[in-house]
């Protein structure tokens, strides 16, 4: 559960960085519509909250909340240690 | 005005982070592993591996030890074995503060081999083996960390646009300051966490003013209080004869409404002597101090404490976070992995500082300030893990009835650092340091699960695996991951600015 959780950070912060011009760019090698980075975003910020219910459900009130800051950290760092090694440069 | 706020931010930061920045890398490896303390204990200890703890604690076996080893102590405690560490711990406090301890098998009651096992890195990271002072020191790193933090962010000037910015082959201090960035940034809720919280768990000893107006100075006693643990004065009579311990698990089981995980005896010789039984902290976020103590020479209950009070109990939720005994494995596994990140990001900002001072460095001499911090750098942050390795494998390699073997774990992790310190600051120099202590290391890692594998075939990964022992198997295969990432940093090519800087520095006179 605990590797789900992460995973679907994980999943949360690259689409929000792929939303980002900069990122879009390194990664996919154009720069993205208006429209693509807002769905994007969106889809994003989604996938980090739902993590939150994901948590609740699994640990309960009084740890799940600790799992999913866990879960943010370590999704967050390891897609930017992911990105370094998928950017074209 | 905004200006020189930033730059007096900046300035806290660099030189909080450098003046602490080694001693909270020893603090931070150490916490890393204590994430594991129990499960690295349980694998130090080969000769318990293949046998299950019984379902009943068997205190009674380890105080018969601490008769033997200790009649008269302040007060005998044990450890019933469990899923995490299958030994039965036998410790105890004389009167003067002396501490003993030996481990048990829980089946037969028989001592084994002694390890400093994971218990080693858990005292280090919170005392570093240095009693009250150490633990003042640990103290101090840990505001100046905070201290550290806060300026950290404040200073970033770039903090929401470099989010997720890591440049890992950009040329000098750069690709140093992304990591140092991302692991900070990224991991900052963690680390604010992990030093407020560490901080807090000893708050009574650094802020005292309270604990010398109500309770003459002893935490002990605000402690025993604020916990309601029950205690009585010693009488001066001899104790007839100690009731049996373990008839009485049953009773305390059925108070607590949980499975007991410890037992103590006060003043054992005494016949106001004290038996207590306590649970572990696996259940909640909160640490559940709560006891029930019966009379040490009839076996009648004596007292349970209350449930804490609001007060306390916000502290032991403080302390439960850090400590991250709930949660099962996969929360250590957590916070293992942000402790990792905590390591990087102290060990980048201190690359940072030197990067940004290149050409000073490359002219200063050995002898100056400068050198000094190339020296600590490569000794602490290279030499450290390098150390860590060496006592593993002493684990595996000093002969079993050696006595004392305990100390000769850790002397071989504090040769093996000073040796490694010396020969990473002297070779430094000549920008080989870090690669060969890195190399070094990563053989090291490499050989544990092989020296295992020759020494305790019945501990190392093919037995474990197939006996399911998933928390042995797991050390080896952590061992091997990180033998992988020392290998890349130690094999890794040199990006051209290093080369340049190299090449400086050789043809410096």
């Amino acid at each position: 559960m605990a590797v789900l959780i992460v995973l679907t950070c994980l999943l949360g912060w690259a689409l929000l960085s792929l939303g980002l011009a900069r990122h879009h760019i390194a990664l996919l090698g154009h720069e993205p519509a208006l429209q693509r980075t807002r769905r994007l975003r969106a889809a994003g910020w989604i996938l980090l909250a739902l993590a939150l219910p994901a948590c609740l459900g699994a640990y309960g009130w009084g740890q799940g909340p600790i799992f999913w800051a866990s879960g943010l950290v370590l999704g967050a760092i390891l897609w930017v240690l992911l990105m370094g090694m998928l950017s074209r440069s | 005005m905004k200006e020189s706020f930033l730059k007096s931010m900046a300035w806290l930061h660099t030189w909080s982070g450098l003046l602490v920045g080694w001693l909270l890398f020893v603090i931070f490896v150490g916490g890393t592993i204590a994430c594991f303390d129990a499960e690295l204990d349980d694998w130090m200890r080969p000769a318990l591996h293949a046998t299950a703890a019984p379902q009943t604690p068997r205190f009674d076996a380890a105080f018969a030890l601490s008769r033997q080893q200790a009649p008269d102590a302040h007060v005998w405690w044990a450890h019933r074995g469990d899923s995490r560490d299958r030994a039965l711990e036998s410790y105890w406090v004389l009167d003067d503060g002396t501490e003993g301890q030996v481990a048990l098998d829980p089946g037969t009651g028989e001592p084994v081999p002694g390890t400093a096992g994971g218990e080693f890195f858990f005292t280090l990271h919170y005392n570093l083996h240095a009693g009250l002072p150490g633990m003042y020191l640990v103290g101090l790193a840990g505001m100046l960390m905070l201290v550290a933090l806060i300026a950290g962010v404040l200073i970033h000037k770039r903090i929401f646009k470099d989010f997720f910015t890591f440049r890992p082959r950009a040329r000098g201090q750069r690709a140093w300051l992304d990591g140092h960035n991302v692991t900070g940034v990224l991991g900052l809720p963690f680390h604010l966490m992990i030093a407020y919280t560490g901080v807090a768990i000893f708050t009574a000893s650094y802020m005292f003013g309270g604990i010398n107006a109500a309770y003459d100075g002893s935490v002990e006693r605000f402690f025993a209080e604020a916990g309601d643990f029950y205690e009585r004065p010693e009488t001066g009579e001899p104790l007839q004869r100690l009731h049996p311990v373990d008839p009485l698990v049953a009773d305390a089981e059925r108070r607590l409404g949980v499975p007991v995980d410890w037992a103590s005896v006060h003043h054992p010789a005494d016949s106001s002597a004290v038996i207590a039984f306590g649970t572990d902290h696996s259940r909640r976020v909160a640490w559940d101090m709560r006891q029930v103590s019966y009379d040490g020479e009839t076996g009648a209950f004596l007292h349970q404490s209350r449930e804490p009070g609001a007060g306390y109990t916000s502290y032991a939720y403080l302390g439960g976070m850090h400590m991250a005994q709930f949660g099962g494995p996969a929360l250590r596994w957590l916070y293992f992995l942000m402790g990792v990140a905590g390591c990087v990001m102290i060990a980048s900002g201190l690359q940072v500082w030197v990067r940004k001072r290149e050409k000073r460095v490359a002219q200063a001499g050995a002898l100056s300030g400068y050198g000094l911090v190339l020296g600590l750098n490569v000794g602490v942050v290279a030499g450290m893990p390098l150390a860590c390795v060496a006592m593993l494998l002493a684990n595996r390699l000093l002969p079993a009835a050696l006595p004392d073997r305990a100390a000769s774990e850790v002397a071989v992790f504090c040769a093996s650092w000073i040796l490694a310190a010396l020969w990473g600051a002297w070779r430094t120099r000549r920008g080989r340091g870090w690669r060969e202590l890195f190399g070094a290391t990563a053989l090291g890692l490499v050989a544990v699960p092989v020296v295992n594998l020759a020494a305790t075939p019945d501990s190392a990964l093919p037995a474990t695996l197939a006996r399911g022992e998933l928390a042995l198997a797991a050390v080896d295969l952590t061992l091997l991951a990180f033998a992988t990432a020392f290998g890349w940093l130690a094999l890794r090519r040199p990006g051209r600015a290093v080369q340049a800087e190299l090449q400086a520095r050789l043809e410096a006179p």
